[in-house]
C-alpha cells in the first residue's frame, strides 16, 4: 500500500519563481491497483509521481509504503528501497542510445552486481514476454518509438518491482502500441503489481482501480473503482 | 630529518590528516549547527553536505588509526640510524619532549576516533541518519585532538636527526624504583603478576557479562581503567624480565623488537580495554530513537563480544610466553 498525508512540494522556495507544484495530496493506493493520475499539462502529475517513487524529497507532508514512513529516509536508504521495490516509465524513454536494447533493459541489474551472461538471460527473458525477442541486439535507434517504450517498459520490469510509476506511457506513442502498453498494465495489475500511471488517455482511464486528478497541483478529486 | 620512505610517508599522512580535518570542520559546524533547526527539504540538504563531511572524516581517522602501527613501525625502522639506539627508547630520546608525549596520545586517541568510527557505523545502519548532528557534534570537538596528534607527529619526522642518545639500559636499569618488583623482589613480582591476571581474567568475564546484564557494564569500565596502568606496570616490571630473562632489564620496547609475538598481545589488549569505553559512547551518543536503539545495542552486543574475546586471547597469548619461559 502506498499513502501520502498532505504531500507539497514547493520548488524555489522564497524565491521570485516559486512554484508550488504539489499541495496537500492525500491519496491510499492499494496493493494491485492501477491508479491513474491525471489532470492538465502543469498541474503536477510528474511532480507527484517523483514524490511516490522518492526521487523528490517533499516540501512537507509524508509517503507511506505500507504504513512505513519513507519521505524521511536518508538518500541512501531510499536508493535501496527504490532499487528493490520500484521501477520507472518516462515519457521520454530515457534510454541510453549507445548501448543495445537488451543492455540497456539490463540496467538496473549493474546495481545488483549480476554478471554479464545473466543479464543477458534475464534481459532476454522479459523482452520475450514483451515482443521484442527478434530486436534484443537492436542499438536505440534502430527501434520504432513503440519499440522503444517496451525497452523502457522491460527495464522498469526486469527487477521484479512491486511498485510500477509510468509518466504519460503512452503521450510518445501511436495508437496500436499504446493498445499494447495497455494490455501489458492489465496483465501486470493481474499479477498483483501496483501501478502509477500519470496519462490523459481515456482507454488507461478507463481501466484505472483508482484515480486522482489534479488542478494546479491541488487534489480536486480522488475515486476508487 | 632523517629521509626514509617510511619517514616520508608518515610526514603525508600527518599532512593529509591536517589537511583534510582542516576541510572537513566547515560543513561539520554547520550540519551540527542547523541539523535540528532544519524541515524536511533544507535537512535533505544537509544530509547530501554529510555525505562529504562524513567521508572525509572517516578517511582522517581511518588514516590516524592506521598511523598508530605505522608509527611504531618507521621509529622502530630508525633504531640502527640513532647512535646509541638499541630500541624505541633511544629512538624516542632523539625528540624526548614529542615522543614521549606522542605515545601517551598514541593510546587514548585512537580511542576516539575507533569511537567515532563506530558512531559512523551505526548511524549508516539507520534508515534516517539520525546520529548525524552527534557525529558532527563529536567530530567537532576531537578535531583539536587530531590536529594535535598530526602535528605532533610532524613535529617528530621533520625534527628527528641522528644524535647521540642513551637507551633504556641507562634509564631503567639503574637504582631502585618504588614499585611491589624491586621493594619485595620476586615475591612483589609474583602479586603483581597475580594482580594483573587476577584483573584480566575479572575484566574478560565482566565484558562476557555484559552481553547479558546491562548493570555489569560499569564494573568492565573500572576494571578496564584499572587494568590498563596495571598491564603497563606488569609488562615493564615482570613480564617484560621473566620473559626475556634478564632480571634487572625492564624495558617494554625490548620485549616487543626481541620477542615480536608478544605484539598481538599489546594491540589485543589495547582493543579489549577500549570496548567498554566505546560501549559508553555509543551508549550516550548513538541512540536517538528506537531504531537506532536496536541498531546500537546490537553494535554494543558485538563490542563486549570482541571485547572479551580479545582480552582472552591476549591473555592467552601472554601466559603462553610465561609458560615457555618456565618450561
Amino acid at each position: 500500500m502506498i499513502m501520502t498525508k498532505r504531500l507539497t512540494k514547493i520548488y524555489n522556495r522564497g524565491e521570485e519563481n516559486e512554484v508550488a507544484a504539489v499541495k496537500g495530496v492525500s491519496i491510499n493506493i492499494e496493493d494491485g491497483d492501477l491508479a491513474i493520475v491525471t489532470g492538465p499539462s502543469g498541474s503536477g502529475k510528474t511532480t507527484l509521481l517523483s514524490l511516490l517513487g522518492l526521487l523528490t524529497r517533499p516540501t512537507a507532508g509524508k509517503v507511506f509504503y505500507d504504513d512505513e514512513e519513507v519521505s524521511s529516509y536518508s538518500d541512501a536508504w531510499q536508493t535501496k528501497l527504490r532499487k528493490k521495490e520500484v521501477g520507472f516509465v518516462f515519457q521520454q524513454f530515457n534510454l541510453l542510445p549507445q548501448f543495445s536494447a537488451w543492455e540497456n533493459v539490463s540496467l538496473p541489474l549493474l546495481c545488483r552486481d549480476v554478471d554479464k551472461d545473466e543479464r543477458r538471460k534475464l534481459a532476454i527473458g522479459v523482452m520475450e514476454e514483451l515482443g521484442l525477442r527478434k530486436r534484443v541486439d537492436f542499438k536505440v535507434a534502430q527501434l520504432s518509438a513503440g519499440e522503444q517504450q517496451r525497452v523502457a517498459i522491460a527495464r522498469a520490469l526486469i527487477t521484479d518491482p512491486r511498485i510500477i510509476l509510468a509518466d504519460e506511457p503512452t503521450a510518445s506513442v501511436d495508437g496500436e502500441t499504446a493498445r499494447s502498453v495497455l494490455k501489458l498494465f492489465k496483465v501486470l495489475k493481474e499479477a498483483g503489481k501496483t501501478i502509477i500511471v500519470s496519462t490523459h488517455d481515456p482507454a488507461i482511464m478507463r481501466e484505472g482501480t483508482a484515480l486522482a486528478e489534479l488542478k494546479e497541483g491541488a487534489l480536486v478529486n480522488y475515486s476508487r473503482r | 630529518m632523517i629521509m626514509t620512505f617510511r619517514t616520508v610517508m608518515m610526514l603525508l599522512l600527518s599532512t593529509c590528516a591536517v589537511a583534510l580535518g582542516l576541510m572537513a570542520i566547515d560543513p561539520a559546524q554547520r550540519i551540527f549547527r542547523r541539523w535540528h533547526k532544519a524541515d524536511e527539504e533544507q535537512r535533505y540538504e544537509l544530509e547530501k553536505e554529510s555525505y562529504l563531511a562524513n567521508t572525509v572524516v572517516y578517511i582522517v581517522f581511518a588514516i590516524r588509526v592506521i598511523a598508530v602501527p605505522l608509527y611504531f613501525w618507521t621509529m622502530q625502522s630508525l633504531v640502527p640510524m640513532i647512535p646509541g639506539a638499541m630500541c624505541l627508547w633511544g629512538v624516542f630520546n632523539a625528540v624526548p619532549i614529542l615522543c614521549w608525549s606522542a605515545l601517551t596520545l598514541k593510546f587514548l586517541f585512537p580511542v576516539l576516533y575507533g569511537g567515532w568510527l563506530i558512531l559512523a557505523r551505526i548511524n549508516n545502519a539507520c534508515k534516517r541518519n539520525q546520529l548525524t548532528r552527534n557525529l558532527m557534534g563529536f567530530y567537532i570537538a576531537v578535531m583539536p585532538l587530531l590536529i594535535a596528534d598530526c602535528i605532533i607527529d610532524l613535529a617528530i619526522f621533520l625534527n628527528l636527526t641522528p644524535v647521540y642518545v642513551s637507551c633504556c639500559t641507562s634509564a631503567i636499569d639503574l637504582g631502585p624504583r618504588p614499585i611491589p618488583a624491586l621493594i619485595m623482589g620476586m615475591a612483589g613480582q609474583t602479586l603483581l603478576l597475580g594482580t594483573f591476571l587476577g584483573l584480566s581474567i575479572a575484566f574478560t568475564i565482566a565484558t562476557f557479562l555484559c552481553l547479558r546484564y546491562a548493570r555489569v557494564e560499569w564494573i568492565s569500565r573500572t576494571i578496564s581503567a584499572t587494568l590498563a596502568p596495571t598491564t603497563i606496570v606488569a609488562v615493564t616490571e615482570v613480564l617484560t624480565p621473566w620473559i626475556l630473562q634478564t632480571p634487572l632489564h625492564h624495558c617494554p620496547f625490548c620485549l616487543l623488537q626481541n620477542t615480536p609475538s608478544t605484539i598481538p598481545f599489546a594491540a589485543l589488549f589495547w582493543y579489549a580495554l577500549s570496548c567498554p569505553w566505546w560501549a559508553l559512547l555509543t551508549k550516550r551518543w548513538g541512540r536517538t530513537d528506537g531504531e537506532s536503539e536496536i541498531i546500537e545495542k546490537g553494535v554494543r552486543g558485538t563490542l563486549w563480544i570482541t571485547g572479551g574475546a580479545t582480552a582472552t586471547l591476549g591473555l592467552t597469548t601472554i601466559v603462553v610466553h610465561l609458560a615457555m619461559v618456565f618450561a
